[in-house]
Parts: structure tokens; sequence; C-alpha cells
């Protein structure tokens, strides 16, 4: 017999899951009982529409906008909005900064985040051998010009202490000769119309260098090792990895602390199964709806926006005004909030947590909600926040809560 | 101090302000005012040195530099104790103070193995930390050890690591005309209504925060009615440093106040893009100083402004520079000790293209720490000798 799934359980499930939700998603959820529930909202992800933008390779900024507008737009309205918010966890942990990525385009950008959002439910090891691939990544941290007379350590290095292990499981020794492994994987583009011919509609591919390649022997971790795929190898057999990203998958999902039980268990099956099992693992888990643990994530500044614009019943990234600033706006609020999409500060990703809360950010958050005015009609706030009695609990802590 | 601490002292001194408002706060200006205050300014991309601080008497320095170079003509000339080195012409503003010793130029400042990454480098200025193993700010962790709320304000969005300590970080306050709550009075009541009712768990922390916020409101809210007198530019940068005279005018009171500005990571067409903001920077500092003076504090204020790192010898093939090492820091003020802290950097000697690091930025951070009446052994982990500009 089917596992039943109450109604405030999978208000819970759907917030968690996808961060966007109304009442009725959550009782047709409810309805479906728990295992047909965590199913429906672990389908595999709607593609997102393609980037197509008329402004030229220059405009870098007004690209940004744009792709806000996309990617925002697409989670409001995709059927499967889980693998957006999962889409966002991948995003801030393997990092590219659009911004200080100079030689990338729009195209790129969202060249990547259709890795994460098509292998973001698969194995780890495939992703991150996608990750390991894609240009983006590899222009951002520098690979694409390293070669054999000046191996650049910028990506061996965060490949290992943010992106795998984390710190303490590697020696400088490691980074140098990975360094070496991963020389000559650069970029290149398929018309090969670069410089200020470039255009931003055109995405950069994955080139192996041959020339550019230390073909010497290295050893990595202990073991002898010729290509960065073998280094990658290495580190898809690591169950510091699985321990490390486990960690903080539940950190996103369950609770910034987690038990330490489940993240030995989630590591488990996180390696042997993927992110999709790891998910459903999660989610049927009599711990995921222990009280405990509800309503104990500060929701970042994407999740705020897009939660409560749903909760609105908009479909439209829309704040104010619909005039030719919107985009920009909207933007500019996000930064104020301290979350630009495409821009995390710093390699690290987003701090997260009650960091979100510092005085100007949550002043930002609190007077967004004055920019609802006159949609109080269609606001329906039940998986949207706790607690939630009408538009004047926008104001309440829980609000601030997935 | 946590949150908590701090809403019980911000709630505290809100309460007695209300019992007895013009003589405590009276007093509280007066007690405040024989204090150092510290002024930082992050130039955040990587200013580059040899255009601002111009080796104009030696001819290798325009041979690197054909499309770039700042012509001898145009040069602000130092003198005699300028080290054969000159300013930029957008720095006119800054030479009344060098004049009148109140300028501090320091070339070549760095960091024994220096990065060139924006980020690396820019969080080893932070933390004061070439290792990288420290993750809080160097004064995140002086203001560890302060009792106030205020002890430091970020003049921005989000707090920068350099204030972020292990128990705090400086509250950020975007611009004191747009820190205010806009909300229907309906809402306001409701949020009122809302913060005074204890929680449980993560949503009693997230009302905390809310509390500090209300906290910040109404201090910023005190400071909106004092203005500046000085002109200021109409730039980001001149908005924050004329947020930052008002809050120091209005009795703030906190010892640092730190504010970002973008853009100087001049790869391409450097010259008119570094040439704006050097304008910006010259023109807002001056105006700042203006007003400090019109308000006695100037011998009070230490102004202290760096880069992550300077910009390669070279002129790359967009008319720009790319990213260097040693880069220059500026320290200003009417109670410093001016002039050139270094000599003329050697363009025959250079690491790896860029100029070679002379002054550990430690020794310059110890003497602003010293300027606050910091232990600066303490924040920064080990003795460095201050510089002599205190």
């Amino acid at each position: 017999m089917a596992k039943p799934l109450s109604y405030p359980d999978a208000v819970h499930l759907l917030r968690r899951a996808a961060a966007r939700g109304r009442a009725e998603e959550a009782r047709r959820l409810s309805e479906l009982g728990l295992e047909a529930a965590v199913d429906s909202l672990l389908q595999d992800p709607t593609p997102a529409p393609a980037f197509k933008t008329e402004v030229s390779s220059s405009e870098r900024g007004e690209q940004q906008r744009q792709l806000t507008q996309l990617w925002l737009t697409h989670w409001l309205n995709t059927p499967t909005p889980a693998a957006e918010r999962l889409v966002l966890f991948w995003h801030g942990h393997f990092t590219s900064e659009f911004r200080e990525t100079m030689g990338a385009q729009g195209s790129d950008v969202w060249a990547q985040f259709a890795t994460f959002r098509t292998q973001g439910y698969g194995p780890l090891g495939e992703l991150l051998k996608a990750v390991a691939h894609n240009p983006m990544m590899l222009l951002y941290l520098n690979n694409a010009e390293s070669r054999k007379e000046h191996p650049n350590e910028n990506w061996a290095r965060e490949l290992m202490e943010l992106y795998t292990l984390g710190p303490g499981f590697y020696s400088e020794k490691d980074v140098q000769e990975s360094a070496r492994a991963f020389t000559g994987w650069t970029v290149r583009l398929p018309s090969g119309k670069g410089g200020k011919m470039r255009d931003p509609n055109e995405a950069f591919e994955f080139f192996f260098r041959k020339n550019w390649h230390d073909t010497g022997s290295k050893s990595f971790l202990g073991q002898p090792v010729e290509s960065g795929d073998e280094v990658l190898e290495i580190l898809t057999r690591h169950p510091q990895t699985y321990a490390f990203i486990g960690r903080k998958l539940l950190a996103y999902y369950l609770d910034p602390q987690p038990p330490a039980p489940l993240v030995s268990e989630g590591a488990k099956v996180l390696q042997s199964s993927g992110t999709r099992e790891f998910l459903r693992w999660l989610f049927t888990h009599p711990e995921f709806y222990a009280p405990a643990h509800r309503a104990s994530i500060v929701k970042s500044p994407l999740e705020y926006v897009v939660g409560l614009l749903y909760a609105a019943g908009q479909t439209r990234p829309l704040i104010g005004k619909d005039d030719g600033k919107a985009s920009g706006r909207l933007l500019g609020l996000l930064a104020t909030m301290g979350q630009v999409p495409f821009d995390p500060p710093t390699v690290k990703g987003w701090d997260g947590g009650m960091s979100w809360l510092a005085e100007s950010p949550l002043l930002a958050r609190l007077n967004l909600v004055a920019a609802l005015a006159g949609q109080e009609p269609s606001l329906n706030l039940e998986v949207f926040m706790d607690g939630a009695t009408g538009p004047l609990s926008l104001v309440k802590p829980e609000a601030q809560l997935l | 101090m946590d949150r908590r601490d701090f809403i019980k002292k911000s709630l505290l001194t809100l309460a007695l302000g209300q019992a007895a408002p013009s003589l405590l706060s009276r007093t509280a200006l007066a007690a405040q005012s024989r204090e150092k205050i510290l002024v930082v300014v992050n130039l955040f991309g990587g200013n580059d040195q040899l255009n601002t601080l111009i080796p104009f008497r030696n001819d290798l320095y325009y041979r690197n530099r054909p499309s770039i170079a700042i012509s001898r003509e145009q040069v602000l000339d130092l003198g005699q104790n300028g080290a054969r080195l000159g300013l930029h012409p957008q720095l006119r503003p800054l030479m009344a103070m060098w004049d009148a010793g109140e300028l501090a130029l320091i070339p070549q400042v760095g960091y024994p193995n220096p990065n060139r990454s924006h980020f690396i480098s820019t969080s080893i200025w932070h933390t004061a930390d070439p290792t990288r193993r420290e993750r809080t700010g160097w004064l995140g962790r002086w203001g560890d050890g302060q009792d106030d709320p205020f002890c430091d304000t970020f003049i921005g969005g989000a707090t920068p690591q350099a204030l972020q300590g292990h128990e705090r970080s400086a509250p950020a306050v975007s611009s004191v005309d747009g820190f205010t709550l806009r909300m229907p009075k309906p809402l306001e009541a409701a949020l009122e209504a809302e913060m005074h009712t204890q929680r449980q768990g993560q949503a009693e922390e997230v009302r905390q925060a809310m509390l500090s916020l209300r906290g910040a409101l109404d201090k910023i809210g005190q400071i909106r009615t004092y203005s500046t007198k000085a002109q200021y530019p109409n730039h980001p940068f001149g908005k924050n440093l004329a947020d930052v005279a008002r809050m120091i005018a209005g009795g703030l009171g906190s010892s640092v106040y730190y504010t970002t500005v973008g853009g100087w990571d001049t790869h391409a067409a450097q010259l008119p893009r570094q040439g704006e903001l050097l304008g910006y920077l010259s023109q807002a500092l001056s105006a700042f100083r203006a007003d400090m003076k019109a308000i006695g504090r100037d011998k009070d204020v230490l102004i202290l402004a760096f880069s992550e790192f300077g910009r390669r010898v070279q002129e790359n093939a967009s008319h720009g520079t790319d990213h260097g090492k040693g880069g220059l820091m500026l320290v200003l003020g009417g109670g410093i000790k001016g002039g050139m802290y270094g000599g003329e950097p050697n363009l025959e000697d250079l690491d790896d293209g860029d100029l070679r690091y002379q002054t550990d930025f430690r020794n310059v951070y110890s003497a602003a720490l010293g300027w606050i009446q910091a232990d600066a052994k303490q924040v920064l982990g080990q003795e460095f000798k201050p510089l002599g500009v205190v």
C-alpha cells in the first residue's frame, strides 16, 4: 500500500524540492501519496528555451539581464521546478562567474546551465566529467590557457578544494600534478570566429589541444596518472567526494546542520545511485519530515523572488512596472539582496544562511512585499511560507524560510 | 557579541535615547568625537600604479607603454621628495594635500608569493593572510572584540570579507537615503507586531535579524537629517563617501567605515577609463576632507585606499594592461604623516613582467590599526612594524 503524505508534509516537500508552489499543487501531491508525489517531483527536467540574443558580444551586461529573465521565467513556468532548484545548487557548487570570465558569452553560460539541468540528477561522476569539459568552466578557472610550459593550477586546485574532496584531503603536490594532467584541455569556437567577430549566440566547444598537453607521468593521490580523465576517475571513486557533496546537498535540502548519521548514509546513496536516487531517499525518509528540520533553511534571494512571484500567480519575473527598465530592476534587486544569477560572489559560491539577512539585503526583501500591491487577490501563500493568513503575513519571519 | 546582545544593546540605546534625548546624545557625541576613525576604500579590479604614480623621468616607462603612457607635460610633478615620480593629471585635487604633508603615497605594496587572481588576491588583502588559511577579515577580527554593533559600518550591499568576524559582521547599509522601509502603513504595523512576537529556532533568528535591521533603520534614520556641505562627484563612490561624511557628522559612532569602488580592471582602453575613475576618486576624497574640516574632525580621520594588485608594466594589445603584482596604496588625512613611502620602481628588474612588491600591506594595516587603538599584533596574528604614516 502506498505511504500517505499529509497536506502539511506535501507543503514542506514541495517548498523544499522546488522553492515554488501553490496550495492546489500541494493538495495534488498529498493525494498521490508519498512515493508517487516524490516521483512526480523528480521527473526528467523539461528543457529550457534556447538563449538567443540580438545584442553584440561586448554587451555582456544586457546578456546577463536576458539570461536572468530566461531562467526565472523558466523556473516560474516549468512543470519540473525541482530540477531548477537543483540547477541553482549546482550553479552554487560548480561555480562560474560570468562577470569574471571575459572570454565567455551568454551562450556559454546557458550551455553550462543546460549541463546542470540534463546531468544534475545523474551519477556524480558523469556530471563531474561534463563540468570538467565545460567551456565556461575551462575559461573561468583558466584551464583553457593551461599548457605544459606553464600549467595553470586554478582549475586543479578548485576541483579538489571546492568541487570534490574539500580541504585536507590532498596536497599541494596533487594540485600541481593534476594541473599538468589537465594541460591542453581548452576550448574553441566551431566557426573559428573569435574576438571582435564573435557571435554571442555561438557557444564554445571543448577541444583537446594535443601539443599543449604534458604527456609525462604524474602521481595523483598516490596513484600514477597521465590524463585529466584519470584524475577525474580517481576523484569519482573517492568516498570523500560523496561525503563532501552529500553533506552540502543535505544542508541545501534538509537542514544547514544535517545530522551526522544521515550524512554518512546519504554519501553511500549518492555514490551508489546518483543524485536523483539521493533525493528520492531523502524525500521519502521520515527524518525529512521531522519538526526540527521544518522551516530551518533561509531562502536564498532567487528562491525568495521566484517563490513570491509564483505565489502571486505571476508567470514573468516582473517587479513593478513593465517598462524598458524592468529586467535591470530585477537584477538590481537581486544584487541588493546578494544573489546575482550567473555571478556568484566568489568561486566558493554563496555563503547563504543568515548572511542573506544582513541589513540592506533584508530591507530589500521586505520592501519587495510592497511591490506586490494590487496582486492580493491572486496571492496564495500556503506553500511559500508557514503560518500565512493573508498578504500581511509576508512580513512574518517565516516568509524568509524554506 | 551575538545578534541577541546586539539587539538588547540597540534597544537599550533606543530606550535611553527616548528617556533623555538631548543630554545623552550630546554626551555620546562628545565622547565619540575624541576617537579616531579609519575609512577604508577598496579599489576593486586592480588599479594600475604606473599610470597613477608615474615614473615620468624614466624612458623605459614610455617604451613599455607606447599608447597608454601619460605624457610628461601632463604629469603633476611631486617635486623634491616625490622620488622622481608624478601624479596622474586627474589627481590634481590631491596636490594641495601632498604639499601640506597630508597625503602618503606607498608604491609597490603587496605580499609574498603574489597572486594575480582578483578573487584570491582580494581575499588575501581582506583576511590579511597570504597563506589563505584565514576565513575572517582583519577588521572583522577587530570587530569581534568590540561592544558596539556599529563599531564598523559597510557602505554597500553585502558586507565584504574584510569586515566579517567569527562572531559578527559589520552592518551593511547601501545608502543613507535608500535605507528606508517602504511599505504601506498596515504592513508596517504588522511587521512591528511580528517583530515583537518571540519564536523558536530559525524563525527566531530571522526575527532577531529583523530587530537588528530595525535598530539600523532607526540609527540611519537619525543620520538622514545631516547633509553634506561639499560637492561630491556624481558617481557611486562620491555618494558613498558623502554618506560616510553624514554618518560621522550625525554621530553614528563607527570607528571604521568601509566602501568599495570597482571598475579598475583596465584590460582594454585604459586611458579614458582609469582617468575618469581617478577623477571621481580625487574629487570625492577632496570633498570628504572638506566636510571633515567643516565639522572639526579632519585630524581624526585616516583614509586608506588600496587595490588587490597593480598591473603589468608593458601594455597589452588592447591599449590596456593585465593583472600584475605590487600596487599603490594611498593614505590621507589631516592627522597623518604624508610623503613618499618607497622609491621609484625599478622597471629593469621585473617579476614576470610585474613590479616587484616592496612593502607588505600588513605594515600599512598595522599603522591603520594603531590609529584606531586596535591591537595590531592580535588582529594580524604576528608583529608587523607599522609604517610611519601615523
